[in-house]
């Protein structure tokens, strides 16, 4: 071809892929220069041990007794989450009707409750945990509560957002012909927003059962309770066992949730539905809920006491000064923990998806299909083949997933704080050992998000990079991710929302941030500072709400 | 006896008139056919007398109310008395038939009790005689979704037989379906199979449909009333004025 025929290059502006490349390169940048890089972040001293925690991957505690103890605090942890969810559910519902335009109208009470509903969201679980147990001791009742009343908000915005997305038309017809309103609520809305309320449950049920492990690290009980014993004690081989254990646990809560979600079987729905609520009394019974401690003398004292000592809300004895560095420390740690977390998660969110597409299920390429340059437009791709074609390359795949599968789920189902016990181990303190626990941990729920992403999208365009002769990775980049790209990144961000206030996870056990300044004034029994920085803390949630939402808009 | 009365009935968007100086008498019993291009006002003018648009000038007397002064308790009892039927249904599908037809009388039902319906159904008899009428009695325990469009069709008209109204109306309930069950529907509801008449204001695009059922038809033009006869004097010069661009 003659080139000089061609006057210029085509430049290419700044489009939005290349400004959000930019900005996310300029956050992380900013971030790691923040944390600091250099001699001062990796301990080579802890090494040692870092090690023999892995090499007790294979061979956990086995003994009768340790394993008894395990299952017991399995289902402790399992029964928090039950009854955690059904609160969660009970809060969610009462606070869709009075949030739901629909039911409350768009006038100042709607407003009002909106906001009253955003403060329990921005504060996270172990924030209202480390404060009811002020009033409640270490009762179930705190675990109870720290899952529902932050989740109850959460699913009372969601269940809301959904009532107002849904057909009104029946409902108004209703009314108009008389109905009272809540009966036009049950005939004319409810039935048909019932699948996705019945779906967003299940999805509920399976954060409630990470949460309820990492509420028992800081002394709720269960799995993570154990868990943070064993650490302490340095006993890996048991640490494994309890990982193991919640391992299950987390993985069969993702996949009934999984399943119900996809479902489009009335009986699997209905028969989930069933079975969780027949869980709730069976758990209320296993962890003794005594729900009367709720209107006890000593709570009321104790509640008393505690609201006395919170209000006015100040600042600690070190002032703005520590306030604000903590904060700047809080974004620098949410920042690198959702780079890490996002970029581990698409590499191996792809692998763990199943091939979709008609073209490279089972594994084979446009030649095994006799395609041939002399007749490329007749050919129609046939309906995948069961995996009876090429059996070795989708047995070795198959595998390959599930390893990769099994690695997301040890990411997400060992809590954050125990990933930040362990990187203490071979990071010096600073904000990097917290930044990498949570990117871990995000890394597992991110990989997972991703992979449902991967699978849910559009076959064609993969199909058509596939007959070109794209190998793997090329079709990854030039048609999965196309294709899933405005659903991953939305999901990224708002990942990135719930990591600022999952700071406070890592930060309680001493990694840094806001949250470990929440834990130095909790030490010192000063809750009036403790309440300063968890304001600080939403007001930094609600701002990174803000700019997620601002590039959202941008970019999706 | 007046069913409904408009008076000088006009109602404003914005600055488009969708309703300007209507007068209009339809007395019981009656089987009117609103007819008239897309964007007449024939939706309007049903809104107004439904109580869903309250007009911008004039007096809307249904049923012996003036609507402008009802409110709460008697707002609700007043509803009872009027059937909705729109062209979209407002159909729950994902509901049994049974539960479709009862919310036809949700108005006198307790919430408590319409809650406890939708577990164990109440009214069956009632809910089962509605069916009857319009031949579904077979399907009182299908799945909504499950019926083809006719059917459907066919429980919005037992569910309005099951409220037992004074008054319908019905908004363009025949624009989905095919010729033979637009004929059957547009039957039923200037004809109900009941012992209890009603008097019922339907609006349609085939003015075939509305000379072959109505006792009258009344033409929309712009937001005016601009033909009102019997269905037997209405000429096809009249009618092809009613769809004629232009004023």
């Amino acid at each position: 071809m003659d080139m000089t025929a061609i006057k210029s290059t085509p430049k290419l502006g700044w489009t939005v892929r290349r400004r959000l490349v930019v900005v996310a390169l300029a956050a992380l940048g900013w971030a790691v220069g923040w944390a600091g890089v250099g001699d001062g972040v990796v301990n080579t001293g802890g090494i040692s041990g870092f090690g023999r925690f892995w090499a007790a991957v294979f061979n956990p505690e086995l003994g009768g007794e340790f394993v008894r103890l395990t299952i017991e605090a399995t289902a402790v942890t399992l029964s928090f989450a039950v009854l955690g969810t059904a609160l969660t559910l009970l809060i969610g519902v009462i606070g869709a009707v009075a949030v739901s335009e629909l039911v409350a109208g768009n006038g100042v009470a709607w407003r009002l409750s909106r906001f009253v509903l955003a403060v329990p969201r921005s504060i996270h679980e172990i924030l209202w945990a480390v404060l009811l147990v002020q009033v409640f001791g270490f009762d179930p009742l705190v675990a109870v509560l720290a899952i529902g009343v932050p989740f109850g908000a959460v699913a009372a915005k969601v269940f809301a957002e959904t009532i107002d997305a849904a057909d009104h038309a029946p409902y108004r017809a209703l009314r108009a012909s008389g109905a009272p309103a809540l009966s036009a609520f049950f005939y004319g809305l409810l039935p048909n927003v019932r699948g996705e309320l019945v779906s967003y449950s299940f999805y509920r049920f399976e954060c409630s059962i990470r949460s309820a492990a990492v509420l028992g690290v800081i002394g709720a009980g269960g799995l993570g309770f154990q868990l943070d014993l064993s650490f302490e004690t340095l006993r890996y081989h048991e640490i494994w066992t309890l990982i193991a254990a919640l391992m299950i646990l987390s993985g069969v809560a993702d996949w009934w949730s999984s399943t119900v979600r996809r479902t489009t079987s009335r009986r699997v729905s209905r028969t989930s539905t069933v079975v969780a609520l027949a869980l709730i009394p069976l758990s209320w019974f296993w962890v003794k809920l005594d729900v009367s401690t709720l209107w006890s003398s000593r709570t009321r004292r104790l509640g008393a006491d505690l609201v006395s000592d919170i209000f006015p809300p100040r600042l600690g004895p070190d002032g703005w000064g520590e306030l604000i560095e903590a904060s700047i420390d809080t974004v620098a740690m949410s920042i690198i923990a959702v780079v890490f977390a996002a970029g581990g998660g698409l590499l191996l969110g792809a692998i763990a998806a199943r091939r979709t597409g008609n073209v490279g299920r089972s594994g084979f390429a446009a030649a095994d299909l006799g395609i041939s340059p002399g007749h490329g437009l007749e050919f129609e791709p046939e309906p995948a083949q069961p995996a009876s074609s090429g059996p070795k390359s989708s047995v070795a795949a198959g595998l390959g997933r599930l390893v990769v599968r099994l690695v997301l789920l040890l990411a997400r189902a060992v809590p954050a704080p125990i990933w930040a016990f362990l990187m203490v181990l071979i990071l010096f303190p600073g904000l990097w050992p917290g930044a990498v626990a949570l990117g871990i941990y995000n890394l597992g729920v991110l990989g997972r998000l991703y992979s449902e992403v991967i699978e849910e999208r559009q076959a064609g365009p993969t199909d058509a990079v596939v007959l070109v002769g794209a190998g793997r990775v090329q079709s990854f980049f030039y048609a999965v991710v196309p294709t899933a790209g405005p659903r991953l990144i939305s999901l990224t961000l708002y990942r990135w929302e719930v990591i600022v206030r999952e700071t406070v996870v890592v930060g309680v056990v001493g990694a840094g941030g806001l949250g470990q300044l929440i834990n130095e004034h909790l030490a010192a029994r000063d809750f009036a500072a403790v309440v300063g920085a968890i304001g600080a803390l939403i007001v930094i949630s609600l701002s990174i709400d803000v700019i997620s939402a601002r590039l959202r808009r941008e970019f999706v | 006896m007046t069913a409904v009365h408009l008076n000088g009935v006009g109602v404003r968007y914005g600055s488009a008139d969708a309703l300007v100086g209507v007068d209009l008498k339809i007395a019981s019993g009656e089987c009117v056919a609103l007819v008239g291009s897309s964007g007449a006002g024939k939706s309007t003018m049903l809104g107004v007398i439904a109580g869903l648009i309250s007009p911008t000038e004039g007096a809307v007397e249904v049923l012996g109310h003036d609507l402008a002064g009802l409110g709460g308790r008697r707002l609700r009892e007043h509803r009872r008395r009027v059937a909705m039927v729109s062209q979209q249904l407002d159909l729950v599908l994902s509901l049994m038939t049974i539960h479709n037809v009862n919310a036809g009388y949700l108005g006198q039902w307790s919430s408590a009790r319409a809650l406890a319906s939708l577990i164990h159904p109440r009214g069956r008899a009632e809910a089962a005689a509605a069916l009857t009428q319009v031949g579904l009695e077979d399907r009182i325990f299908s799945r909504t979704d499950n019926l083809s469009g006719g059917e459907r069709q066919r429980v919005a008209v037992a569910r309005v037989l099951r409220q037992g109204p004074d008054l319908v109306l019905a908004d363009e309930p025949t624009s989905s379906v095919d010729p033979r069950l637009s004929d059957e529907v547009m039957g039923l509801l200037c004809r109900p199979p009941t012992d209890k008449p009603w008097t019922s204001i339907v609006s349609v695009h085939d003015p075939d449909l509305a000379r072959k059922h109505a006792g009258r038809i009344i033409g929309l033009r712009h937001g005016r009333v601009a033909l009102d006869t019997s269905s037997g004097d209405v000429s096809d010069e009249d009618l092809a004025k009613l769809y004629q661009d232009g004023s």
